[in-house]
């Protein structure tokens, strides 16, 4: 379990500080998918970065990040650097630039395996074509650049890169925002069918509430920096007690979706 | 691949074509008619008229221009007026100078610029990026003649550490190491004032490259990774930054090339650069054109070269691939 324990975040700049994220308390736990939901500008993206301490040095954290025995806040960059992907792995918004353009995708996921896991060079490139087939990929897909990938493509290559050293967590941060909708229900599929099979933790962050409660164990709702409802999606979806989370709702029911 | 190359080809092709055109018109319109320029203008009107045919100049200009395109090609470029020896002969002597001084600037510089660049932009702040950004400017302002002066000045009068002049000592030293060590002490000044004048602004470029790239999202999906800041910082930022750099390479060629002349000159250096302007004020045609040529032809050598590293470090560019799929 990552236990997230009166976590602030404030993004201090010369003219004034902007708290992101404050005094947060969430328990994500292993082997469940747990949901944020909330507006662009709530403090998601934050938490998910503070969780990894990978925040630009201009935020100041405050509280803390427990993982056994690690306090993510306070502990050495070796010791971080350790619990990143091996124990918990990022998946970003791969449509976009999250893939460094001049290296081929089976690179990039090999690199992982090579540097973290210690792998020999044709292990890495055989684990590589099996965790590209694990996404829905062709193996002959990683000799390709992210530029001859579609953004879908591109998606299922930063999953199987998350899924590489088989982390205990998985945390995504609004991984199919940059998708169309038919492409978006296919990867949020592959990543709950891949994190249950695994029995991995998943934090899914999304402003996307009926995508997140149909795939989520527990679902939170995060406004202005704070989680202001957590629960069973069901449960949140039937009484919603807090306005934010009613505002939510209405917005999807109002744009005609209709949730079941 | 096979189609990017081919039209690189075509297009070296086509700026040599452009060269020799431009250098054959170019001594045409000189003021002055070449025979003039070697005999006497005692000489009779008829003997001017032999010479003229001897020349070939008798020609209609189109069938000149293709001789001139021959012998360009076949590197037949006549006897130079001043030596009376082949200019040829001349002109080799002397590449293997200029090679070896703008080949051994470039890479220093280069080598110096990029490795302050990445580490200025490395640390916001920092004494590197100071450094880099203050050497950036200042060295931008100099004239490269003024610096070369200065340092002779300096290096070479006031404190007698290296030769004031030329490629090699008189009377030369025995045995093959000496040879070598002395040259590199010729070397020393020249190439150095051409790095100290280039180094500054290859280190603010490659730093405003890479401060931009060590803010994209690959590079926090990078860190995320786990991955050493080494690794993030060479593999993945840098590599990601490399292309423009090498087309920044690419555009300061043709400079550093002209950047020859002034500084053989300086140095008195036995060098392409220097043969050029003793050819163009000795009025020695035959010689500059060459001359011209050669300056011409090392650009589109090394553009070719630029080209192919660009290719191997950029894959959006291997337009080639996309048909393989």
């Amino acid at each position: 379990m990552i236990s997230i324990r009166n976590l602030s975040i404030t993004y201090e700049t010369s003219a004034r500080s902007v708290p992101a994220v404050r005094d947060v308390s969430l328990n994500i736990p292993a082997g469940k998918i747990t949901a944020i939901v909330g507006e662009s500008g709530g403090g998601k993206s934050s938490l998910v970065y503070g969780v990894l301490r990978l925040l630009p040095p201009e935020a100041s954290l405050s509280g803390s990040i427990l993982y056994g025995g690690l306090d993510v806040v306070s502990a050495s960059d070796a010791r971080v650097r350790d619990f990143r992907w091996e124990k918990a792995a990022l998946v970003t918004q791969g449509a976009m630039n999250s893939l460094t353009p001049v290296i081929s995708v089976g690179k990039q996921i090999a690199e992982v395996l090579e540097v973290r896991m210690g792998m020999k060079r044709r292990e890495a490139a055989d684990r590589v074509g099996e965790l590209l087939e694990m996404t829905g990929l062709p193996a002959g897909i990683a000799r390709r650049y992210p530029h001859e990938l579609s953004g879908g493509q591109k998606q299922r290559v930063v999953i199987a890169m998350a899924m590489a050293c088989s982390p205990d967590f998985i945390l995504a941060d609004e991984p199919t925002s940059a998708l169309d909708v038919i492409t978006q229900a296919e990867v949020i599929r592959t990543l709950a069918g891949m994190v249950r099979e695994k029995g991995m933790g998943l934090l899914l962050v999304t402003h996307d509430l009926p995508l997140a409660a149909s795939i989520c164990d527990r679902l939170a709702v995060m406004h202005r920096g704070q989680i202001v409802e957590t629960g069973s999606p069901r449960d949140i979806l039937d009484f919603p007690s807090h306005p934010h989370t009613r505002a939510l709702l209405s917005a999807y029911k109002v744009l005609g979706g209709g949730l079941s | 691949m096979r189609s990017y190359w081919a039209r690189r080809a075509a297009g070296a092709v086509l700026v040599l074509l452009l060269v020799i055109a431009a250098n054959f018109f170019l001594f045409r319109i000189m003021p002055g008619d070449a025979v003039s320029s070697i005999v006497d203008p005692r000489f009779s009107p008829e003997a001017k008229e032999r010479m003229r045919e001897l020349f070939g100049l008798d020609l209609p200009l189109h069938s000149q221009f293709f001789i001139y395109v021959r012998r360009m090609l076949t590197f037949d470029f006549g006897l130079s007026f001043l030596s009376q020896r082949p200019v040829w002969d001349e002109i080799r002597s002397r590449i293997p100078n200029t090679i070896a001084l703008l080949g051994s600037a470039l890479l220093l510089s280069s080598v110096i610029g990029t490795w302050l660049g990445v580490h200025a932009a490395r640390k916001r702040g920092g004494f590197v990026e100071k450094l880099v950004l203050i050497s950036g400017s200042v060295s931008f302002s100099f004239p490269s003649f003024f610096v070369q002066l200065v340092l002779l000045l300096l290096f070479a009068y006031t404190f007698p550490v290296f030769p004031l002049r030329g490629t090699v000592s008189i009377p030369m030293p025995q045995g093959t190491l000496n040879l070598v060590l002395d040259y590199i002490m010729h070397m020393v000044l020249p190439a150095g004032s051409l790095v100290l004048l280039g180094f500054g602004s290859w280190a603010i470029y490659v730093r405003n490259l890479m401060v931009k790239t060590l803010g994209k999202d690959f590079i926090l999906l990078a860190r995320a990774k786990g991955l050493s800041e080494e690794r993030i910082l060479w593999n993945h930022a840098f590599r990601s930054a490399l292309p423009p750099v090498l087309t920044i390479f690419l555009l300061a060629l043709p400079g550093i090339v002209s950047g020859a002349v002034i500084t053989e000159t300086v140095f008195s250096l036995h060098g392409v650069g220097k043969f050029l302007l003793d050819s163009i004020l000795g009025h020695d045609y035959p010689a500059a054109g060459a001359a011209f040529y050669i300056l011409g032809l090392l650009t589109i050598f090394s553009n070719l070269v630029a080209d192919a590293a660009y290719s191997i470090a950029d894959p959006r560019i291997r337009v080639g691939r996309r048909a393989e799929r």
